[in-house]
């Protein structure tokens, strides 16, 4: 379509003070989208993906500076509106914008319809009847039954998935040409986030609409955008078709991420990463950005702001190395020497029949509901082995870790580690047979004790050795999870989340267990840091001879890492057996749509689209 | 919603019951109103004398059960100081109370809530800054001596306001602010952590994204999540006034229950204290009952919970 | 730990989250901030300057508070005409000398402010880490004891008690202590409800620590900063309950020199001499402005502390 692209940005920047620092979150970002394009910006924490979203939709905080040199919707110079302007012609009529929250991000105070209908002021135009009948259309054609029912109900009462497509129904009252839409399904379960997705490129076609996705997902990104734009560190680092982008990296960052991503190793390679963490950005980096962690990376690099180049058309990338599609992906990892050898026959862990009911009552005199959030489970777990419990929320997963730890009694069945009862073990024994690792690295340690502190406290708790003796041991093992001694006397609060989840694994390790329970170990993290930490476990396995039990949603960390799987749904185990029979051949429902649900970056299908001229967008979308 | 009115009734009941006891035991243990009575070195047998006519001599469960036997009949006991119905020294006094309560109530709202939204609104700007500091003194001064440096300002200096007697809806403008001075600090800085909060909410960002800005943003969205803490506490902070009004009643020389307790005190009047200790525990049991369900019919998470 | 396979060091090394996101000292710079911050300074100044007369109140007031001189009564302070220097701040109504009753009234106010709030303290935050962690039955009696504590009228109630059982310095701290807790329960049992879902306790227990261990090692160290913070508020509010209590004649008896019995006394007077009545209503402010900025300033720096 001939004439101007509908959204150009250039140059944008923002810069939020923090205390008496500036922090560069965005620098330098440049790009265009047509009308009906669809536009994914993906990078990790830090990459200044969601600032850059914020800064379009005029959200960010009072204290922050945005500049521009071209800030331009349609005929709208954004640049030159005011937030009250901006507010009164802008927001939610031609720009509207979706969160990530979707449980915090509606006014639990009034009704969904209120909500909706306020959208949109009655006016000359639009009698409020006519407000209202486009509501309900608009509610059930997100797929919520019953609209005109649903309209009188308050956030609350609705789930996570459906008040999000809530949310999309009312920013699309008005029609906007362009709506951004923050990691919109992040915090949703994979089922609900396929369905999500799908809607919003459907109505993407249909009302000819814009779409700018944030997301750090590859996979989500790839499925579903025309142009992706990668974001590290605040800075655009490569942008283009997906195609282009995805089948054909040009930038060594890109690479590293697409290699980085968990999949299938071949005889029991390590995971390929990029080494080192985001840097901070109080500081404006000379040269190229992703220097200090570039493998290719040249002396010019540290120094000279690398320009922008073109592989082909409008793939663009911001390195020095010249355009090469044959080029590799990042770091050949070293040799493989994860040990291929077959788990002993002992079993470790046996779980039998495992239940576990709870009832829930409302106040005093509520009435009582009973939950059984494990239902006859049984799962055995030989030395060596890493099984993957897989499931998703609500699931049980997470009592069943209870149970298994020896931490809550089960109803019915009972749980054998070592051939004894863990409800008979003594908690100092129990302690040396199975340890925990939790999901989220920022509640996993004690704000008030250093890293020495929380790693020694097993040590110290069990009283075994003098406090020089303990040091030592708490210093070598910090070693072996790869931190740095000098962390010793440091704070969670001054740690990234990578490293505090080695902390965590480091006090796990530290009472030399047979057993890990890890609780969606990698969840929390970002995709490389995510790569190093799964590394790190697999090394662990070998070195001390540790067996795994590795609770997780995401089956590509599955697919990587474990010999067996149990589906667990609705506190059942659904199927148990082998990692390659069970991702190959599904037998459950459940499974198969767990699988179906999955995203994956398909890089064989992208390398041949990479490989034909790109065509030029044919969006037909009707405005109405 | 008929269910949690139900259950809050209940336990206000236990509560009331409770505090009831607690008092009478407290009360009971800590003197002994026969001595008091019968006057400084009388003899052992007028002490016993005296006890046995007012049943001070069975054991205290006795003595409760048969104190709420008559409070259910309405008896509330006879005075030993006033020698009159307990029950109609109290109706005698409660007017002025009420009145004085209520006025500081208004005053706490007009000059708390506005203060503390604006505050919000503006952080570290310099109202932002007056009005915290004026919270802070507030919450320093004790309340009798801002009474006394009113009616020496207002008394002596510029003689506009009565400053002593309950006759006229004059003489309350003067106690009502004291009492409503003190609870000013409490009732702004919840309002300015209320706004505050919900300005920084997910669903305020939503609401901007969808084209409010401000007035309609703050009145629309902003205000009714805010407020709603504001509600409970209010009620609550009209239950401290009626227990709190000694102070101010007895500097401005009104004839309240606050000053009526204070005589009660001083005089030993054991049954009058047991019954006020008790009513106003009442009092405050039922008024935050009542913000309870204001609160649960305000809120929708909890009216259809 | 045997002995590490070289490859795997070196791809642990190279893979290391190596840097710190800040690099910042090891201890954390609380002292810098109470630094920066005015109205903490401000408040810990007046506090300080408040306790060192209160201790060193021998040494520093000019006359003993309880020597009466009776033909010397009601004068002046030394700005008012009538005043003389022998009596700074004049004397009261039997003739003993004012500077010296008001600052040996700091003993007072400083002893009832810190010796009820430490008992409040002790009562409240026991409870509400009990509560708070245990759940269930405990939680629902010790929130039952709660509402009933809040409906009893406080300051009727100690004002019957004190004066019944028999004013005295320990008695005032005593009944203030005992029916001033509930702000620290409230506080204290929101706090540990939060802290006992977080995974570092389950981390705790899984290494086999006992339940009192944990909430002694494990929940008490974060609960500190909030305590601290409602104890300097607390100190405020017992100061001036005693204020009133005295100031009503339940309170301290004379001829202890409470700054609330002071002006009681001075407010027969009132309108002809009114510092009287000012003066020792000053101090109490002071007293309660600075306990008051403390407590507040701690809660500043806290709430920035937890934004990292």
């Amino acid at each position: 379509m001939a004439g101007r692209p509908l959204l150009e940005v250039r140059n944008l920047s923002v810069t939020l003070p923090v205390g008496e620092r500036k922090l560069h979150a965005v620098r330098n970002v440049t790009f265009t989208l047509e009308r009906g394009e669809a536009l994914g910006v993906v990078g990790e924490s830090g990459s200044g993906k969601s600032m850059t979203s914020l800064a379009l939709m005029n959200l960010l905080p009072r204290n922050a500076i945005r500049e521009a040199d071209v800030l331009r919707l349609g005929e709208h110079d954004l640049l030159a509106k005011d937030r009250q302007e901006f507010s009164r012609s802008l927001a939610g009529k031609r720009m509207a914008m979706i969160f990530q929250e979707p449980m915090t991000s509606l006014n639990p105070v009034y009704t969904i319809g209120q909500q909706i209908m306020e959208m949109t002021l009655p006016g000359p135009a639009r009698s409020a009847k006519d407000i209202r009948d486009r509501a309900v259309y608009l509610l059930e054609r997100i797929g919520i039954p019953d609209a005109g029912g649903r309209l009188k109900q308050y956030p609350h009462e609705l789930s996570g998935g459906l008040r999000q497509r809530v949310m999309i129904a009312m920013m699309l009252m008005n029609e906007p040409d362009l709506l951004i839409a923050d990691e919109p399904t992040t915090a949703l379960d994979v089922t609900v986030q396929a369905s999500i997705l799908k809607l919003l490129m459907e109505l993407r076609k249909e009302l000819g609409m814009a779409l700018i996705l944030v997301s750090h997902d590859l996979g989500v990104v790839s499925q579903s955008m025309d142009k992706i734009a990668v974001m590290y560190a605040g800075e655009l680092v490569e942008t283009g078709p997906v195609a282009d982008v995805l089948g054909a990296p040009q930038h060594p960052y890109t690479q590293g991420l697409l290699a980085s991503i968990p999949a299938a190793r071949d005889g029991g390679a390590r995971l390929p990463s990029i080494p080192g963490t985001v840097p901070a950005l109080f500081a404006l980096p000379e040269g190229c950005v992703f220097a200090p962690r570039c493998i290719h990376v040249q002396p010019q690099c540290r120094t000279i702001r690398p320009p922008v180049q073109s592989a082909q058309n409008d793939h663009l990338y911001r390195c020095v190395m010249a355009p090469d599609s044959q080029r590799l992906s990042l770091a050949k990892p070293p040799s493989a020497h994860t040990s291929t050898a077959k788990p002993s026959p002992d079993t470790l862990l046996s779980a039998r029949h495992v239940g576990c009911t709870f009832t829930i009552r409302a106040g005093m005199l509520a009435k009582a509901r009973s939950l059984t959030a494990v239902d006859d489970v049984s799962l055995d777990l030989a030395e060596g082995e890493i099984v993957a419990l897989v499931g998703e929320s609500g699931s049980g997963k997470s009592t069943l870790a209870r149970i298994l730890l020896g931490l809550q009694a089960p109803d019915t069945g009972e749980v054998l580690i070592a051939g004894t009862p863990v409800q008979s073990v003594p908690p100092f024994e129990r302690a040396k047979l199975v340890q925990p690792v939790f999901q989220d690295p920022y509640s996993s340690l004690n704000p008030r004790k250093t890293i020495g502190q929380s790693i020694g406290r097993p040590l110290e708790l069990h009283g075994q050795d003098s406090p020089a003796e303990r040091k030592k041991i708490v210093e070598q093992t910090m070693e072996l999870v790869g931190l740095p001694k000098r962390l010793f006397n440091n704070y969670p609060s001054q740690l990234s989340g990578g490293q505090r989840q080695r902390v965590a694994i480091a006090r796990a390790i530290i009472l030399k267990p047979k057993l890990l329970i890890c609780d969606e170990p990698t969840s929390a993290l970002d995709v490389s840091v995510q790569a190093q930490i799964l590394n790190l476990l697999l090394d662990l396995r070998d070195e001390l001879g540790l067996s795994y039990l590795l609770i997780t949603h995401d089956l590509a960390v599955v697919d990587c890492v474990a010999t067996r799987i149990a589906v667990m749904h609705r506190g059942k185990i659904v199927e148990l057996g082998n990692k390659d029979d069970i991702l190959s051949s599904p037998g459950h429902p459940y499974t198969r749509t767990l699988l179906g649900s999955v995203l994956k970056v398909d890089m064989p299908a992208l390398k041949a689209r990479a490989d034909h001229a790109p065509e030029m967008q044919a969006h037909t979308g009707l405005l109405r | 919603m008929l269910r949690y009115a139900s259950k809050r009734v209940v336990l206000a009941i236990l509560v009331a019951l409770a505090v009831s006891f607690a008092a009478f035991l407290l009360l009971s243990v800590a003197t002994d109103p026969a001595s008091a009575i019968a006057g400084e070195g009388a003899e052992p047998e007028v002490i016993e004398h005296i006890r046995e006519q007012l049943g001070l001599n069975r054991p205290l469960l006795v003595q409760y059960g048969s104190w709420l036997l008559h409070v259910f009949h309405g008896d509330f006991g006879t005075s030993y100081y006033w020698h009159q119905p307990v029950g109609t020294l109290i109706l005698h006094h409660l007017p002025v109370t009420l009145t004085l309560a209520l006025s500081a109530i208004f005053v706490t709202l007009i000059v708390a809530i506005p203060l503390g939204t604006i505050a919000a609104l503006y952080p570290n700007s310099l109202i932002d800054r007056l009005s915290l500091g004026i919270a802070v003194s507030a919450q320093a001064m004790p309340s009798f001596w801002l009474a006394l440096v009113l009616i020496i300002l207002f008394g002596v200096m510029i003689p506009i306001f009565p400053i002593s007697g309950d006759a006229h809806a004059w003489n309350y403008v003067l106690p009502a602010i004291v009492l409503g001075a003190h609870s000013v600090p409490a009732v702004m800085r919840l309002t300015r952590v209320g706004v505050m909060d919900v300005m920084a909410s997910d669903y305020i960002r939503t609401a901007r994204a969808k084209g409010f800005y401000g007035y309609r943003l703050l009145s629309r969205q902003v205000m009714r999540n805010a407020l709603l803490p504001v509600v409970s506490v209010l009620s609550v902070q009209l239950g401290y006034k009626l227990g709190g009004s000694v102070v101010t009643e007895t500097v401005f020389a009104m004839n309240g229950l606050g000053r009526f307790a204070l005589q009660s005190i001083v005089g030993g009047d054991i049954p009058t204290v047991q019954m006020l200790v008790v009513l106003f525990a009442m009092t405050f049991i039922g008024l935050t009952l009542l913000a309870d369900l204001l609160n649960a019919w305000l809120d929708p998470r909890i009216r259809l919970a | 730990m045997s002995e590490m396979d070289l490859s795997f060091k070196a791809a642990a090394a190279s893979e290391t989250g190596g840097e710190l996101l800040d690099a910042a000292p090891a201890r954390p710079k609380i002292w810098r901030n109470i630094l920066h911050h005015p109205g903490l300074m401000l408040g810990l100044t007046i506090l300080g300057i408040l306790v060192v007369l209160a201790v060193f109140a021998p040494w520093i007031s000019p006359y003993n508070p309880y020597d009466q001189h009776l033909p010397q009564r009601l004068l002046p302070p030394v700005w008012v005409h009538g005043g003389n220097a022998a009596n700074w701040l004049g004397t009261d109504h039997l003739g003993r000398d004012y500077l010296s009753r008001l600052i040996y009234g700091a003993r007072v106010s400083l002893l009832i402010g810190f010796g009820a709030a430490s008992i409040g303290c002790l009562i409240g935050v026991t409870l509400g880490m009990c509560a708070g962690f245990f759940g269930g039955i405990i939680d629902r009696v010790v929130s039952f004891i709660l509402t009933c504590q809040l409906a009893l009228p406080g300051l009727l109630l100690a004002m019957a008690l004190v004066f019944l059982i028999g004013p005295s310095v320990g008695v005032v701290i005593l009944v203030i202590g005992f029916l001033h807790w509930s702000y620290y329960l409230v506080v204290t049992r929101a706090a540990t409800q939060k802290i006992r879902d977080l995974e570092y306790i389950t981390a705790a227990r899984a290494i086999g620590s006992s339940r009192l261990q944990i909430m002694v090692t494990e929940i008490l160290p974060n609960l500190f900063s909030e305590i601290i913070v409602i104890f300097s508020l607390e100190v405020g509010v017992a100061v001036l309950a005693e204020a009133a209590l005295s100031f009503l004649g339940v309170g301290i008896q004379p001829p202890t020199s409470s700054w609330g019995l002071m002006i009681a006394e001075g407010k027969v007077s009132v309108f002809l001499r009114p510092w009287l009545v000012i003066l020792p209503g000053i101090f109490i402010f002071l007293l309660v402005l600075a306990a008051n900025l403390v407590g507040d300033g701690l809660r500043d720096l806290m709430s920035n502390e937890s934004r990292r």
